[in-house]
């Protein structure tokens, strides 16, 4: 076996989304004290170092705010890493207490080819990860971990049992994974550094400590195999997050859920797999829970992708009362596509900002007001036109006349006879062939003009241009209303010269207006 | 600098100087009346580009007004079906009638390529066009809208120019007082023609009329 052991130091503290400008303290109690374990920049600049006590940062720093550590936030981080770790090899272990994730890295350092492509691609790959984290790479879990807690990392793996003695003998005792009163006995006997303790005669440090601390020496060393849990990333996705303030405007919420989003894309990538549906619900104080479902064009594992959206849909939530929790779902994943980690950014990337965009544009404006336009193959005008979701349009080709009867109700019907106008309309203005010189695959109808107003409007006698072209009416649906069965439309000039499409139903005498030309 | 204006004005068929400058790539030089703006799409009426020096100005917002809803729709839909051929994407956000699909169709826009907005109110529009028109997908985006605030026509402005967009804001009503919008035409019906009037166009001189041929093209 070879472990990379991945060292979480300062997970505590970045386990919760906290504000950078302000002291910030974590407090852990044990055996009735209660100390500050970790600090963030602003409260060490004021001098405090963590292992002091509460009253002494209080003293110190009267403003610090001290929180309690959270073992649940930070378990759920070392299991996302957990999940990201499955990218590097098989199998992966996590040790909640002392913050470290583990993974075997023997097959992929012979998949990638020796150290300096694997560190290439490691140092790749943590590159974005948010937290600050120190490696150690050993045959043994106790000797990586021990190497990244002193912060060995990426530039001197050990590579086999026999070396790890020479790698660790130098190093103070007190990073030997004892229990405190062990460490305190054997720096009281005047040992300092480990490969002190490692010259030790073994049976004697086991009468005077008990078994356990020769035998997780012989584990340091390799000389005797350890066990370990392997972590399986869990089928459904759920996270629990608790703000450490209360988030009053929704503007507040991003910062954690960038957090939370990035934790959910190394879970994405640990699986190898992509989202499209998810559901984020927070509560407020009031213990009432708002629920957003959403939904994406394509699946993906960006966390980007996935804010941006979240944004849009945010904007529209206005909050009643401050959010406490938020909670994070996802239960069904799609393979997700190669082109998502292309090397090249090229032909993809582009429809993918297109996706994104619309993604947006329908998060925010609602999947109503964003259409697509078609044709439908209809004569009547108001029936000609259809709008589709915009996703995925699908333009009705070119009807071709005289399909026969209608096969059935519904949209597509199409109608054998429409009369073609009595006479064909004169041509408005000779220059305009190269207006628009456009070869029209399927000449069907005369042209047709580009607004067409909702409802056709009634209107005094306009001043027709031209002769009527006549439009049959759906008989066949609006006899029994009564409606009567065909409609005259003209081109009309109204007196500021506004070129309209007007009609007259026969037997009517009432002109409507239904169409603007220009 | 002076020195190599004149001698590109001068002697343009001499070799070049030592540190020449070339005039065309400096956005700031008055280059004459005539020109054509290199970075522009026609809008189809030959007349028209003439006078907009090339057509719709590309990275720039055009502005269209008239008295009546609606009216220009006809100068765009050239535009519209040249890009949405040629592949590229365009948005009509709030319009103020259906666009109707049988006639951009048979003028040659491909549908699948064109976008309609139709949001709540007017904020939402103008985001939706300030996002589509930041986002360079689209090649053109036309908003209907009452007239812009300064800020506003400005924001949209950098907004085209980021994306390298086409940007034209159609508004019905009077003929505003102040706009930064590259090219401003006014637009009256005319007997078999649409008449627009160049108000200001970067570059052109300002004042001219172009007779717009009414498009109807063919009877059956």
């Amino acid at each position: 076996m070879l472990w990379l052991c991945i060292h979480l130091p300062a997970l505590p503290l970045e386990a919760l989304s906290l504000p950078a400008d302000e002291p910030v303290g974590i407090v852990e109690t044990s055996s009735a004290r209660r100390r500050v374990i970790a600090l963030n920049e602003a409260a060490r600049r004021r001098g405090l170092q963590p292992g002091a006590g509460v009253n002494a940062a209080l003293g110190l720093i009267p403003e610090i705010r001290l929180l309690q550590r959270d073992a649940q936030a930070e378990l759920q981080v070392l299991e996302s890493i957990a999940c990201w770790a499955y990218s590097l090899g098989t199998p992966v272990t996590i040790a909640a207490g002392t913050l470290d994730v583990w993974v075997e890295i023997r097959r992929s350092l012979r998949l990638y080819g020796g150290w300096p492509a694997l560190r290439q691609h490691i140092a790749a790959q943590t590159r974005d990860l948010p937290y600050s984290r120190n490696y150690g790479i050993a045959p043994t879990l106790a000797a990586s971990a021990l190497l990244a807690h002193v912060g060995a990392g990426l530039q001197r793996p050990v590579a086999r049992p026999a070396e790890i003695h020479a790698a660790i003998r130098d190093w103070p005792l007190h990073w030997l994974p004892f229990e405190p009163g062990v460490l305190d006995t054997l720096h009281g006997s005047g040992l300092r550094r480990i490969g002190e303790v490692l010259a030790l005669p073994h049976d004697a440090l086991g009468r005077r400590f008990g078994a356990q601390v020769p035998l997780s020496l012989a584990r340091l060393l390799g000389r005797v195999g350890e066990a370990w849990e392997t972590f399986e990333p869990p089928p459904i996705y759920r996270r629990r997050f608790e703000l450490p303030g209360h988030a009053e405007t929704t503007e507040a919420l991003l910062f954690p859920l960038r957090k939370m989003l990035n934790d959910f894309s190394l879970y994405l990538r640990g699986r190898d797999v992509a989202v499209q549906r998810f559901r984020l619900r927070f509560r407020d104080l009031g213990r009432r829970l708002t629920q957003l479902d959403v939904g994406l064009l394509a699946p993906t594992r960006d966390p980007n992708r996935l804010l941006l959206v979240l944004r849009e849909r945010l904007e529209k939530v206005s909050l009643i009362e401050p959010v406490q929790e938020l909670f994070l779902e996802a239960r069904r994943f799609e393979p997700a596509s190669a082109a998502q980690d292309d090397l090249f950014q090229t032909g993809s990337a582009q429809a993918e900002g297109f996706d994104t965009l619309q993604e947006r544009l329908v998060a925010r404006l609602g999947a109503d007001a964003v259409r697509s336009l078609a044709t439908t193959p209809d004569h009547r005008p108001e029936r000609a036109w259809s709008t589709g979701s915009s996703s995925h349009s699908t333009t009705i080709p070119s009807p071709a006349r005289g399909r026969g009867w209608p096969e059935g109700p519904g949209e597509g019907r199409s109608m054998t006879v429409r009369p073609s106008p009595l006479t064909p309309l004169p041509q408005v203005g000779e220059g305009n062939r190269s207006t628009c010189a456009v070869a029209d695959p399927c000449p069907v109808h005369p042209p047709r003009p580009f607004w067409l107003l909702p409802h056709a409007q009634p209107i005094t006698m306009p001043h027709l241009l031209g002769p009527p072209e006549r439009i049959e009416c759906g008989w066949w649906e609006g006899c029994q209303e009564g409606r009567q069965a065909g409609r005259d439309y003209h081109l009309a000039e109204d007196p500021s010269g506004r070129k309209l499409w007007v009609y007259r139903e026969l037997g009517e005498t009432q002109w409507r207006l239904h169409g603007l030309w220009q | 600098m002076l020195a190599a204006t004149a001698s590109v004005a001068f002697a343009p068929a001499a070799p070049p100087v030592r540190g020449a400058v070339d005039l065309n790539a400096i956005a700031g030089v008055w280059r004459g009346l005539g020109r054509t703006r290199p970075d522009s799409e026609s809008t189809g009426i030959p007349a028209l580009d003439q006078a907009l020096l090339g057509g719709w100005p590309v990275g720039a917002l055009s502005q269209m007004v008239s008295a009546e809803a609606g009216l220009g729709f006809s100068l765009v839909v050239p535009l519209l079906a040249r890009l949405t051929r040629a592949g590229r994407h365009a948005a009509l956000i709030a319009p103020p009638y259906i666009p109707y699909a049988p006639a951009l169709r048979d003028a040659g826009v491909d549908l699948q390529q064109l976008l309609w907005i139709a949001p709540k109110d007017r904020v939402d529009a103008l985001w939706a066009a300030e996002q589509m028109l930041r986002s360079g997908l689209y090649g053109a985006v036309a908003l209907w809208s009452p007239a812009l605030e300064a800020p506003i026509e400005r924001r949209l402005q950098l907004a085209a120019e980021t994306g390298r967009s086409i940007g034209i804001v159609a508004h019905a009503g009077a003929y505003g007082a102040h706009s930064i919008a590259a090219v401003r035409l006014q637009l009256k019906p005319a007997a078999a023609a649409l008449s627009v009037e160049i108000v200001r166009c970067r570059g052109a001189r300002p004042g001219q009329r172009v007779e717009c041929p009414f498009p109807l093209r063919r009877a059956a």
